[in-house]
């Protein structure tokens, strides 16, 4: 009998709220798509090191997946709660026919199972589903083949997910029993004509605090991009807790500021059903106001880690090419007498140990960094090229200050000239008083390319220089991302007499064509013999200071683009499915209570088109609101972290910011569409 | 003069062939410009459905109803729409105002939905306020102004769009005595002053001897009809109390 009820009520609010149930199924299948993510390597060529960075993925995700749960249980019960205020009267009428208040809670109870059962069921199977073609994209992520296809299940995941959401459900039933056990009948059976109490701020009253909430939304910004996100100070603190403030201010009062701007243009307020409209959508800001905000909030969270997220992953990948010119590099670095090792002594030191490394190399070449040694006459630092030109760095709050004072290599013109050669390029050639300059890493590049084309003019030993007309911008070695934040390459003799100390030295080897894939080996046979007794991760008894293979930086860019974009995903989507949910739940549920009032306008004689552009006008103003002020405040904060990610190599953010915001409101907006039909049959249903 | 009002020879049955309920069983009447008809009967006599027809809310099984000798019965969607705001005005039992809307606004809804221009709005609002005696409440919300005060407001929202005929379906049945007085002399006030054409659904005696002319139903048919004429309202009421004691209805003096 209580099962009955319990079937047919789970029926009938599955139709009236498609919308929540789909999110629920969606939002369970996202989570055991994500934690299942380390099974796929059972269809995957992978090797040892990527499989550990799939295993740092797949703990990153766990971590995560503990935050995304609450969310979706905030989600869960905040739904449950609005589903159950559409039912008092129902329940109310269950307690009159004397029912126990255990009786209807139990019936409460069955309803929450079923819905459950059924989500999890559904959101499983199509978690499992799409785990299969999940595996390409973690393919591509990690630039790696697929093996034959093979049906990939993680058991794991899937008692994850059904531990986490039993647990969710269990909470929600508690808080209905809780709730039930509370309610008077009297109250239940009213509950339908509940009479709001509004008062309309007066129109100075709501322009100040308008005002107020736009000029603490300000100060956040202005905070944050001060702050630059560098450091967790009060700085940045304030700008968490200005900007919101100004988010909830700015809800608090703007629909009284646009009901009152509206009403002062009459020939706009008394036209149609304006009136109506304006006056619905003020009393519904002002008793969710609390909740526009965080839903205001989670769109900003939601959109920056889709956009930032998927703008790092894509610069990541495209960086690659550039920063591996070679096969392999070893890094050298000077001790502190200022010693430094050369080419010779690093290749008889290997092998010593047995590591051949001529016999497979096509080439083998040295590039070293020259700087000034500290004390009198310093005069090679960045300074000349980045004094005035602080304004082109795009480096958050005084950092650029620091730079000033740092020192600029200097590069040998035969060492850099041999670089260009080995890799297919020009060599150049400079003039008499003549010197280049080369620089690729993002910041400051902009400030060089200024200096060069206003013939910045620097001494070297007692003789002024011009530069080459251009800057250098290639890689000279392997690296992880573009790092050359400005060097001088001079003729040989000029460098010779400078008062200069060699600290860094790159040797760069490109393999011969039959021996192409022995940077694995050699890879290899060095973790063999030093790694193993490395400590702590400094290799002190490696006759080099750091080596990098190109498959090295492709896999680590891979893992490390891997991780930024499954986050972002991860966390980017479940945020906007939440709060869409949200305010679609919102709607449904305030539309269904508005049944009379449109019945009302109908009587009057009311054209339906009207009505429909009436219903149609609340949602879209209604979602437009929370997204609107989402988007700015997003636009700040996609600038300034794109800013701080720029430091890590170049990124090209407009066109990811681009595309994930279309995948964005494309979700946004079929979940404004879904309401709108949603709500439509809902009057339609309920006329006849 | 063409009465506002025609109902011809009017049926409505509820359900199918093996059990009909006959709501409205053959009825025709007229209604003049300025009457205040009032229409009485018990529960379940059909008076409900009877105006439910003629607000073309629901429709009639056969017959025909003209107002302004245009057959409503053969109106269609839109055109339905455009008839209610334009030649009726409502006046529900349970006020049917809207909540979130002011005073003011919820009696100038019913001229912007006729597109009434905006620079007019104001001026009638006003006018049809001050008659009703609400000029001072306007800008309050429904929550705070007393039930006498709400159904002047749903008086004003009837009358401010100048319809042919203001339909009121129980206009009395949530108010207390006093408030009923009062609304009722509003009611008189537009029928006399604004020669508003009225008619009334009530079960409520004392209601009903506010109006000029009183039509009886009982099981689908008119049973009777009594016009005031020069009585007084105290005549008048006896003499409805006198009917409604032969109709068996729901009065307090049915024995």
């Amino acid at each position: 009998m209580y099962f009955k009820i319990a079937l047919h009520n789970v029926k009938k609010s599955l139709k009236d709220y498609t919308i929540y149930f789909l999110t629920l199924t969606f939002g369970i299948c996202l989570f055991y798509l994500f934690n299942s993510i380390h099974s796929q390597q059972a269809m995957l060529e992978m090797n040892e090191s990527q499989r550990k960075m799939m295993e740092l993925v797949q703990t990153m995700i766990s971590g995560i997946s503990i935050f995304v749960a609450v969310i979706l249980g905030l989600l869960i019960i905040y739904a449950n709660q609005y589903l159950m205020k559409r039912r008092h009267k129902e329940m109310g009428i269950y307690l009159l026919l004397g029912m126990e208040k255990r009786q209807v809670s139990r019936i409460l109870i069955l309803e929450t199972l079923l819905i459950g059962i059924f989500a999890l069921a559904a959101g499983l199977a199509a978690g499992i589903f799409l785990a299969q073609g999940f595996s390409i994209l973690t393919a591509r992520m990690f630039a790696v083949e697929m093996k034959e296809f093979q049906f990939v299940f993680s058991q794991e995941a899937f008692l994850q997910t059904i531990l986490y959401f039993v647990i969710i459900f269990v909470i929600v039933m508690l808080f209905n029993s809780i709730s039930i056990s509370k309610y008077k009948i009297i109250d239940l059976i009213h509950a339908g004509k509940k009479n709001q109490k509004l008062r309309l701020k007066s129109l100075w009253q709501s322009i100040v605090i308008f005002v107020i909430s736009i000029a603490c939304i300000g100060f956040g910004y202005y905070n944050i991009i001060e702050n630059g996100m560098l450091e967790v100070d009060l700085q940045f603190r304030m700008s968490i807790v200005c900007g919101f403030i100004g988010t909830f201010l700015f809800f608090f009062s703007l629909s009284g500021f646009m009901l009152n701007l509206a009403r002062v243009k009459k020939s706009f307020y008394y036209k149609g059903l304006n009136i109506f409209i304006f006056r619905q959508i003020h009393s519904k800001i002002t008793t969710t106001f609390l909740s526009m905000t965080m839903l205001c909030l989670m769109l900003f969270l939601a959109i920056c880690a889709f956009a930032t997220g998927t703008g790092m992953a894509k610069t990541v990948n495209s960086d690659l090419e550039k920063v591996t010119p070679y096969d392999y590099s070893f890094y050298l670095n000077a001790d502190e007498e200022g010693n430094i090792k050369n080419q010779q002594e690093l290749l008889k030191d290997l092998e010593r140990e047995g590591i051949e490394i001529e016999a497979y190399a096509d080439s083998i070449q040295s590039i070293t960094l020259y700087t000034q040694t500290e004390g009198k006459d310093r005069n090679l630092t960045m300074a000349p090229f980045l004094e005035g030109r602080e304004d082109l760095c795009s480096f958050p709050g005084d950092e650029v200050d620091r730079f000033l004072d740092g020192n600029i290599s200097v590069i040998k013109l035969s060492d850099y000239n041999r670089f260009l050669k080995s890799v297919g390029k020009k060599p150049i050639k400079l003039g008499k008083n003549q010197y280049a300059v080369s620089c690729n890493y993002e910041n400051v590049r902009d400030a060089y390319e200024e200096a060069v084309e206003d013939r910045q003019e620097i001494t070297l030993n007692g003789k002024k220089m011009k530069p080459l007309s251009y800057v250098l911008e290639d890689c000279y070695t392997n690296s992880s991302i573009q790092m050359d934040a400005g060097s001088i390459v001079a003729a040989d003799d000029i460098v010779n007499q400078l008062q200069v100390q060699p600290v860094y030295r790159y040797v760069n080897i490109m393999w011969k064509a039959s021996s192409s894939d022995y940077s694995k080996t050699l890879s290899k046979k060095l973790d063999r013999i030093y790694k193993n007794e490395a400590e702590g991760g400094f290799y002190e008894n490696t006759p080099y200071s750091a080596d990098l293979s190109r498959e090295d930086v492709y896999e680590q860019g891979a893992g490390l683009s891997a991780i930024v974009t499954y986050v972002a995903i991860y966390i980017g989507m479940v945020f906007l499915i939440t709060s869409a949910a949200v305010l679609a739940l919102q709607q449904l549920s305030e539309n269904n209570d508005n049944i009379p009032k449109y019945r009302l306008l109908e009587h009057i004689g009311t054209d339906e088109k009207m009505i429909r552009g009436a219903i149609k006008s609340q949602i879209i103003i209604y979602f437009l609101i929370p997204m609107s002020l989402a988007l700015v405040h997003s636009y700040v904060g996609i600038k300034v972290a794109s800013e701080l990610i720029s430091t890590m190599g170049h990124m090209d953010i407009v066109d990811a910011v681009l595309k994930s915001m279309a995948v964005l409101l494309i979700i946004y907006g079929g979940y404004m569409i879904a309401t709108y039909f949603g709500s439509k049959s809902m009057l339609k249903s309920k006329n006849e | 003069m063409k009465p506002v009002l025609e109902v011809k020879n009017i049926e409505k049955y509820y359900g199918n062939k093996g059990n009909i309920t006959k709501a409205i069983n053959r009825i025709s009447f007229d209604v003049e410009s300025g009457e205040y008809v009032g229409i009485m009967g018990a529960s379940g006599s059909g008076k409900t459905t009877l105006l439910n027809c003629i607000s073309t809310i629901d429709k009639v099984t056969s017959g025909r109803i003209l107002v302004n000798g245009e057959d409503i019965t053969k109106l269609k969607g839109k055109q339905l729409s455009k008839f209610r705001r334009e030649q009726l005005g409502f006046i529900f039992q349970d006020f049917n105002l809207l909540d979130t809307l002011t005073i003011y606004e919820n009696i100038a809804l019913a001229l912007t939905i006729m597109k009434t221009p905006a620079n007019e709005v104001d001026d009638r609002v006003r006018s049809i306020a001050e008659r009703l005696m609400i000029g001072d409440i306007l800008e309050k919300y429904p929550y705070q102004v007393s039930g006498g005060q709400k159904q002047r407001t749903a008086c004003a929202r009837a009358i401010v769009s100048n319809p042919s005929m203001i339909l009121a379906d129980e206009p009395t049945g949530a108010l207390d005595s006093k408030s009923a007085r009062m609304f009722l002399d509003s009611i008189e006030t537009l029928n006399l002053e604004l020669n508003a054409t009225i008619l009334m659904v009530t079960h409520d005696a004392f209601t009903a001897s506010y109006c000029k002319r009183i039509l009886f139903i009982k099981d689908g048919k008119i049973f009777n009809e009594l016009i005031r004429g020069n009585d007084s309202r105290k005549q008048f009421f006896d003499k409805i109390i006198e009917v409604v004691t032969l109709l068996g209805g729901d009065s307090t003096n049915v024995f």
